[in-house]
């Protein structure tokens, strides 16, 4: 089993009346929120925590895209790539991931990634992502074409790294006459591809025809596991059996010495998590034409459904959307959901919300001793492509109110 | 006002499915509906008394899937080209409301002899940066109906008939083609201001004062630029006169065309 730890650098300093006041953390926040007095120190901070993950032997570290946030200050996720690759050694960086569409020109992304890679080595992941529903509001990006830019992105990407230039690209939204990409990537045939997702059917389809690794972010445990299974029946009905390292799971972790501990040291920091810094209104998750309409009328479905209050801590933890308490507890979740889920890369939220430095580090430390070596005694799981109810599969990705 | 019979017929238009409305006799009047949705209004029958009124839902909006080939204004443009040549109407009025109103003024530029006449309803279309059209794609069905009525009584009631699981449904569809072709540029076409001199027809712009999806300042910008043109406001009137106010922009249209349409196409 693979470990990485995640890191969304969120803006963990958003005003008390934040909720009366503000209706959204993303598109329209008000910028003057951010203070770049205390960013500067911020970015320092969480690129310590990120590098921290090389000494304490993380098979990789993550970084994102996410634009016009409190939720994330990453809209370059390249940029704290390229500072990570100064500060680390051995670990792998992935880049969870690239937003295709969001780019005029995907070219831009073939460059940057193959200039990180051999920069680092041969260290780059590269993941391939569309943006959630927000920044297309926030880019002013026709989501009706989210799609087919992503697939038409993804294409010239992985061409441009492995097929000699220069050669032309004739497509629907990228039309490139020289596609002659300097430097070309250092790992053969390409960095590795992954495809972090919410879950929506047609990224499942991708990573069954490429068997790239579908990373699915935090979600009821209930919710992952029919992902899982959609994903292993899919993958059973073309005609091959997923290994385990096609599956991840990414959720928040937090471990300190006792449940009550961990309790008491992050679950208010969580709960900015997903209270405030997912705070926003239905019509920026889901602009429309992002999903397909039927995914979109079963999503407000559910969403007529909801009272709009957030959850509780004792909620997160039983519906398996964080995994928090003592080292015992933590080994004894992910051991159960491991077995349920059968998932072959473990990606986890290490600092989440405003949890302060010491506590990231303790939480980090104290993972790397306490969990880790058990984690990585977990051995393939292959729970079977269909069981009654994990059959089925939900295709709306609007099932929690947090989406990475 | 007596029982009119409203027909509802599918047609395929170039291939595509296509579901027309229609009612009255006399002169054709081809109504092009806003981004929200087809929808047989009161307006409609106060026309239809006069005028044989054609509805047709715009491809896309009531489809699952958006159709390659219709993913700008400009293909809507051909699309009702080929709409009038297969129903052999060489000439008709042409009327639309709000996206309806901007595909109306794309039609009126590029082809102007296919029309009598060009009325344009609270019309999208153009753009001004000092005054924004309103953002319909952050706002929820319900803050876009109580935006778009200024009777509170008819918002409420719009919103409670859009809260079946059907009207949900259409909802999501219609808004995607709309997103299709208005996400960017919203709502306009940044060179249509300049092709507007073309439209060397008779024009009414018609506009409920308190409309505030689209405001009123661009009632002045459409009278500044189109060459032949008439312009009646609507007092207490929001975004939609065909529902807020159906007897006044009938009573506005029909004098208009009995006034300016040529012999032959003046309703009764």
């Amino acid at each position: 089993m693979e470990f990485y730890s995640f890191h969304l650098m969120p803006w963990p300093y958003l005003p008390p009346d934040f909720d009366e006041k503000y209706a959204s953390a993303w598109v329209t926040c008000p910028n003057e929120l951010y203070d770049p007095e205390r960013g500067q120190a911020l970015y320092t901070r969480y690129l310590d925590e990120l590098a921290l993950g090389d000494e304490l032997g993380f098979d990789g570290i993550c970084v994102n895209e996410h634009h016009q946030t409190a939720y994330g200050l990453m809209p370059a996720p390249n940029l704290v790539a390229a500072a990570l690759v100064q500060r680390t050694q051995r670990t792998k960086i992935a880049l969870m991931g690239n937003a295709v569409p969001l780019r005029d020109h995907p070219l831009r992304i073939a460059e940057e990634v193959a200039m990180l890679d051999v920069m680092s080595g041969g260290r780059i992941i590269s993941g391939f992502v569309r943006g959630i529903g927000c920044e297309y509001h926030s880019f002013h990006m026709n989501p009706t074409y989210s799609r087919e830019r992503t697939e038409e992105g993804i294409d010239l990407i992985l061409r441009a790294w492995t097929e000699p230039g220069p050669f032309s690209f004739w497509g629907k939204h990228y039309r490139v006459r020289y596609v002659n990409v300097w430097p070309r990537p250092l790992q053969k045939p390409h960095p590795p591809v992954w495809l972090p997702s919410t879950g929506s059917v047609e990224t499942i389809e991708w990573s069954v025809q490429r068997r790239w690794p579908f990373v699915r972010t935090y979600d009821t445990l209930d919710a992952i596991a029919s992902m899982f299974q959609r994903l292993r029946a899919r993958a059973n009905e073309v005609g091959y059996e997923p290994e385990p390292e096609q599956i991840g799971w990414m959720l928040p972790i937090y471990v300190a010495e006792t449940d009550e501990k961990a309790r008491q040291e992050a679950a208010q920091h969580v709960q900015y998590l997903f209270g405030w810094l997912s705070k926003r209104p239905f019509e920026f998750t889901l602009p429309p034409g992002y999903i397909s309409a039927q995914s979109m009328v079963r999503g407000l479905e559910v969403a007529a459904t909801k009272t709009g209050q957030s959850r509780s801590y004792e909620d997160l933890l039983d519906l398996g959307i964080i995994c928090f308490g003592s080292p015992e507890t933590v080994r004894q979740r992910l051991a159960a959901a491991h077995e349920r889920l059968g998932f072959g890369r473990l990606v986890g939220l290490l600092h989440f919300g405003s949890l302060p430095h010491e506590l990231t580090v303790k939480n980090m430390h104290l993972f790397a001793e306490e969990v880790l070596p058990f984690v990585r005694t977990l051995g393939p799981a292959r729970p079977a492509a269909s069981n009654g109810a994990d059959g089925q599969a939900s295709a709306a990705p609007v099932a929690t109110e947090a989406r990475a | 006002m007596s029982a009119l019979a409203v027909r509802e017929e599918r047609l395929t238009i170039a291939g595509t499915r296509v579901r027309v409305q229609s009612a009255g006799d006399g002169p054709p009047l081809l109504y092009l509906h806003g981004a929200g949705g087809v929808a047989w209004l009161p307006g409609h029958t106060a026309l239809a008394e006069h005028c044989r009124v054609l509805l047709p839902e715009h491809p896309n909006w009531g489809e699952d899937e958006l159709a390659d080939g219709l993913e700008s204004i400009e293909d809507l443009v051909y699309f009702y080209l080929d709409f009038l040549d297969d129903l052999g109407l060489e000439r008709v009025h042409l009327a639309g409301h709000s996206l309806g109103g901007w595909l109306a003024a794309e039609i009126a530029v590029a082809h102007p002899e296919r029309l009598w006449t060009l009325t344009l309803i609270d019309a999208a279309g153009l753009w001004l940066p000092d005054c924004p059209m309103l953002d319909l794609f952050a706002l929820s069905p319900a803050e876009s109906a109580r935006l778009a009525n200024y009777d509170p009584a008819i918002a409420e009631a719009a919103i409670a008939a859009g809260a079946t699981p059907e009207a949900r449904a259409a909802a999501v569809r219609a808004k995607a083609a709309f997103a299709r072709v208005g996400w960017n540029p919203y709502l306009h076409n940044p060179r249509l201001r300049v092709r507007l001199r073309r439209v060397r027809l008779p024009a009414l712009v018609v506009w409920g004062e308190e409309d505030r999806i689209i405001p009123p300042a661009y009632v002045d910008e459409y009278a500044r630029l189109l060459p032949d043109v008439r312009v009646v406001r609507f007092p207490a009137c929001g975004h939609s006169p065909a529902r807020e106010k159906p007897a006044e922009l009938a009573a506005a249209m029909l004098a208009f065309l009995r006034e300016r349409a040529p012999a032959g196409a003046r309703p009764a």
